[in-house]
């Protein structure tokens, strides 16, 4: 049934001859053979600080492991995050180092685009095979971009090529009726004497979500079929970036986005529902960079972004279209103090108008935030540091957020670093002007981080583990007072724990093999008023373990992912609690050298486990991923 | 590959503190405890008034099933109880002592709160713009009344049925056929609204954060007696006898039922006043504390006279609704 329902909605939609269109006026230009040109490094200008923790996942779109996935399931198999995943097609918000869901920014190009209604972004509408990169960074360095990064920011990155030339169009066909279509083309040319590279991004989502599972509120187990999870969504994505000479260049992002889901109820709720969300995003960036001398290197980023969140519930009579349009100003400066030390100054400048039927109309809210720092080496180049302090004034309440870093050589293998930060988040309007329930008098959130890493990088062996702690205060929760919620300040926390990242490759002959276990122990400790006992943090999981065994043979490479969520309390007195469970992938990819052609199966949930991720909703069992990608590369081009 | 661990639970896991159900014959509260909402982990306890002990999720323990999402309200009558799910859309019917489930009413949409008139049971409703009738010897619907809006507290005097209409701001009146016969239109929102010996009071809820609150005492012609109104939130009401009291966080004031002229008042040791029950008989006001909202709250005894506490126990996630049971 699935299956015949994939193939029938891949055939049904126009997305292919889209695709091929763009492709087809890409491999003709292409014909022409342009002009090779040097990796422009200012484009890609993000600098992270010197020690922090950070971890990338790059080439999204063409690794077998991570192509055809949303952020929410790139994220949670190759990366501590835990995303708390309401199931196919439904929301999937991310919890790191026992933050919220508002204590993780996700950074496109650099720029936060978390919701400002919400705080929050939905990882599951996020198609990563739109980026090259993800790059997570833990909050003792989340200062460096914006405020409000308290757990973590995850900066995603698109930045069109200038020294390659590819397209690539990608289709998966997978149980429960689903179906996802990607193409992309990045494209040289010279337009006079101005280089131009343009990348264009555009997919395709058709699931059904139609599986089965076993409804666990019901006396007798009940096997059912979920139908009411359905989830389309068009976007893409286009970038031109252009050398206006060799010390300026300019970058335009473009970022559309539809997105329409059935909102499933959980298992347990018996009540008939009938709601739907309808999303739209429409973003933009400017990006020019100019080396305005040898020293002085100047960035201005113009950033807006247009969305709606369209949510209709015909039981309980809501048609509410939740909206908001930003603007952001980013202005950088950076200044070389000689070869070894570097200055950089930020100001920050953001205007958001939102209305919803809760707001009672049309809100505004301004941000400044500035930021100033140093960074740079000593001591023949073996300790690099980044010190500094962001700056942020919101509503008369002005925050000051100190961070430093420092990674220190040991030897030749072996490096220490440690980072420390203060944090802060400012309310969201939903928690300033959501009514009923509306608190003016929220403060931000606060809180200092700090962390010691040690790394092992040697021959084919990386091994680097981080400890870390945090310890927040004013955190904000949505408490019933009567029959509403209300956003109060009133609940503390300290989180403490270790972290592991490792990767051992092996060789023998032709086959490669490649071990890497990531895992995180932490324990979250957290009191709902001062005087309360302290307990765990709900939905917080204790121990996240994960091993990838990547073998490749020629053109073939099989990966095995193994991952243990542990137990998460669901009450603050521990008198409640979700399961612990594993879950075994199995990615089979066959890819000749030379050839265009890729032909991958993922298997997801080998075992055909049941389980859920969040009380009471539905997560499938063993399902199949059908993926097929050619890429034409330039010199299949001439 | 590991594939062991299929038969082990995979849903939300409520700890229980005891195994077994103790049957008690002496005075009980019963308490009902709304849990988290979409959690389904309403549950139900029974507080010895003798003996102080607590039994703990009887019914999950009396019929190896989960209780239901959002526990509103509780009624008894003769050796039944009647508890109102919210969120499951249903009404369960349980044996009073033993707690095991007698029958159940399901396909609600919304419902908050029931009353029992006759073999008749007629239930409110957030959503479903409908009061539902039901008969209670065949379990069946029987009628609906068109009611234009989100009903919820529902009471019977002498030969009618008033429903309190949050949407439109109503008490309406009702024959027990199920015909309007009378309506008041009110300048606030009924969400809370209670039968005394001089007529009836009704008081708005929390509409917002740090909104004023309006009390009214109605004779029975629904005619406004007296109107109280203060700047705090109120946070719970509850009647017995001749009084009124009214809970503002953790400052319980005291009223006289039928002027509402204040009586006294005394402060509690609640963290987050959710509902309160008095018990005229005994002189003592039950306070059910729902502390962080997402830990077990605290059902506190206080004696009105003397206005100390005289005791708490510990139930389930946020302390909704309770009843006096022999």
């Amino acid at each position: 049934m699935g299956l015949q329902s994939s193939i029938t909605a891949l055939l049904d939609n126009r997305f292919l001859i889209c695709a091929f269109f763009i492709l087809y006026h890409s491999v003709g230009f292409a014909q022409q053979p342009s002009e090779r040109l040097p990796e422009v490094l200012v484009l890609d200008s993000l600098r992270y600080a010197k020690g922090a923790f950070r971890v990338d996942v790059d080439s999204l779109n063409f690794r077998a492991q991570t192509r055809a996935l949303n952020l929410s399931e790139v994220l949670s198999s190759n990366t501590n995050l835990f995303m708390k995943d309401n199931g196919p097609g439904m929301l999937s918000t991310p919890t790191y180092r026992g933050g919220d869901a508002t204590h993780t920014n996700l950074l496109w190009n650099g720029i936060r685009i978390n919701s400002p209604m919400l705080g929050t972004v939905d990882f599951s509408e996020i198609q990563t095979g739109h980026f090259k990169k993800a790059t997570v960074i833990s909050g003792t360095s989340t200062n460096l971009f914006s405020t409000g990064g308290m757990g973590a920011a995850i900066n995603l990155n698109n930045t069109p090529s200038f020294t390659e030339e590819y397209a690539s169009i990608q289709s998966q066909i997978g149980s429960f009726g689903n179906t996802y279509n990607h193409a992309v083309v990045n494209q040289n040319l010279m337009l006079g004497k101005v280089a131009v590279a343009v990348r264009v991004s555009a997919n395709m989502v058709r699931n059904l979500n139609e599986f089965s599972y076993i409804n666990n509120s019901t006396p007798s187990n009940e096997l059912e079929i979920s139908r009411d999870s359905k989830f389309n969504q068009e976007s893409a994505i286009t970038s031109i970036s252009a050398l206006l000479s060799s010390k300026t260049s300019i970058t335009f992002n473009s970022w559309n986005q539809r997105s329409r889901r059935n909102v499933v109820s959980p298992v347990n709720q018996q009540i008939i529902s009938n709601r739907n969300q309808n999303d739209t995003i429409q973003r933009m960036q400017l990006i020019l960079n100019h080396q305005a001398s040898d020293r002085v290197e100047l960035k201005q980023v113009f950033f807006y972004d247009n969305n709606s969140n369209h949510y209709i519930d015909t039981i309980a009579d809501i048609n509410n279209n939740n909206k908001y349009y930003s603007i952001q100003s980013l202005s950088s400066l950076t200044f070389d103090l000689g070869e070894l030390h570097r200055i950089d100054a930020q100001y920050l400048f953001q205007f958001t108008e939102a209305s919803s039927m809760n707001y009672l109309g049309f809100v505004s809210d301004i941000r400044n935030e500035g930021k100033l720092g140093v960074t740079g080496t000593v001591d023949s180049k073996r300790i690099g540091y980044s010190v500094g302090s962001r700056l942020s004034l919101w509503r008369g309440n002005f925050q000051s957020m100190t961070f430093a870093s420092a990674i220190f050589k040991l030897s030749k293998s072996w490096s220490f670093s440690t980072a420390v930060s203060r944090t802060v988040r400012i309310p969201t309007l939903n928690e300033v002007y959501w009514n009923p329930g509306v608190n003016n008098a929220l403060k931000p959130e606060e809180g200092n981080t700090a962390e010691l890493g040690l790394t092992l990088r040697k021959n084919k062996t990386s091994i680097r583990t981080t400890a870390f702690f945090g310890d927040y205060e004013n955190r904000i929760r949505w408490l019933p007072k009567g029959s509403i919620f209300s956003p109060v300040n009133i609940s503390t926390s300290e989180v403490y724990g270790v972290e592991l990242f490792a990767v051992q490759e092996f060789v023998f002959n032709d086959f490669n093999l490649q071990v890497k276990p990531i895992a995180s122990y932490l324990q979250s400790l957290g009191r709902s008023t001062p005087n309360a006992d302290q307990h765990s943090l709900t939905y917080t999981p204790d121990l996240l373990a994960q091993l990838w065994l990547v073998g490749e043979y020629k053109g073939l490479s099989c990966s095995y992912h193994f991952s243990y969520t542990d137990r998460r309390y669901i009450t603050s007195d521990e008198t409640a609690y979700m399961p612990d469970y594993i879950i075994q992938n199995v990615v089979i990819n066959w890819n000749r050298k030379n050839s265009p052609l890729s032909i991958g199966l993922r298997v997801n949930n080998l075992a055909d486990l049941p389980f859920q991720n969040m009380p009471w909703f539905a997560m499938p069992g063993r399902n199949y991923q059908f993926i097929i990608q050619y890429t034409w590369r330039a010199n299949t081009f001439s | 590959m590991i594939s062991c661990r299929k038969d082990e639970p995979f849903g939300p896991v409520f700890l229980a503190n005891e195994d077994s159900v103790k049957v008690s014959l002496e005075q009980r509260l019963i308490v009902g405890c709304e849990g988290n909402f979409q959690l389904n982990n309403s549950s139900l306890y029974e507080i010895n008034l003798e003996t102080g002990s607590v039994n703990s999720n009887v019914f999950s323990r009396s019929n190896d099933e989960l209780l239901g999402d959002v526990l509103q309200d509780i009624k008894h009558r003769n050796d039944t109880l009647f508890i109102v799910l919210n969120n499951s859309g249903l009404v369960r019917l349980l044996n009073d002592s033993t707690f095991e489930e007698i029958a159940v009413i399901d396909g609600l949409t919304s419902p908050r709160y029931v009353l029992i008139v006759g073999h008749h049971l007629w239930v409110t409703d957030l959503y479903s713009n409908i009061i539902s009738i039901y008969d209670l010897h065949s379990l069946t619907l029987t009628r609906t009344i068109e009611s234009n809006g989100w009903t919820e507290r529902i009471l019977y005097r002498n030969g009618s049925v008033y429903v309190a209409n949050v949407d439109s701001k109503k008490i309406m009146v009702y024959s027990l056929e199920g015909v309007l016969t009378d309506e008041q239109s009110l300048d606030i929102e009924p969400n809370h609204f209670f039968l005394i010996r001089q007529g009836f009071i009704v008081a708005n809820g929390n509409i917002a954060e740090n909104q004023n609150s309006t009390i009214k005492a109605l004779d029975f012609n629904l005619s406004e007696v007296k109107t109280l109104n203060y700047d705090e939130t109120l946070r719970a009401i509850t009647t017995s006898g001749d009084k009124v009291f009214v809970a503002f966080d953790s400052n319980v004031r005291v009223l006289k039922a039928d002027d509402l002229s204040e009586l006294g008042g005394f402060m509690t040791n609640a963290q987050t006043t959710y509902s309160m029950m008095a018990d005229s008989a005994r002189n003592e006001l039950y306070i059910m504390d729902a502390k962080d909202f997402i830990s077990n709250g605290e059902v506190m005894r206080y004696s009105i006279s003397d206005q100390q506490m005289l005791t708490k126990y510990q139930v389930g996630i946020i302390p909704q609704a309770s009843l006096m049971a022999l």
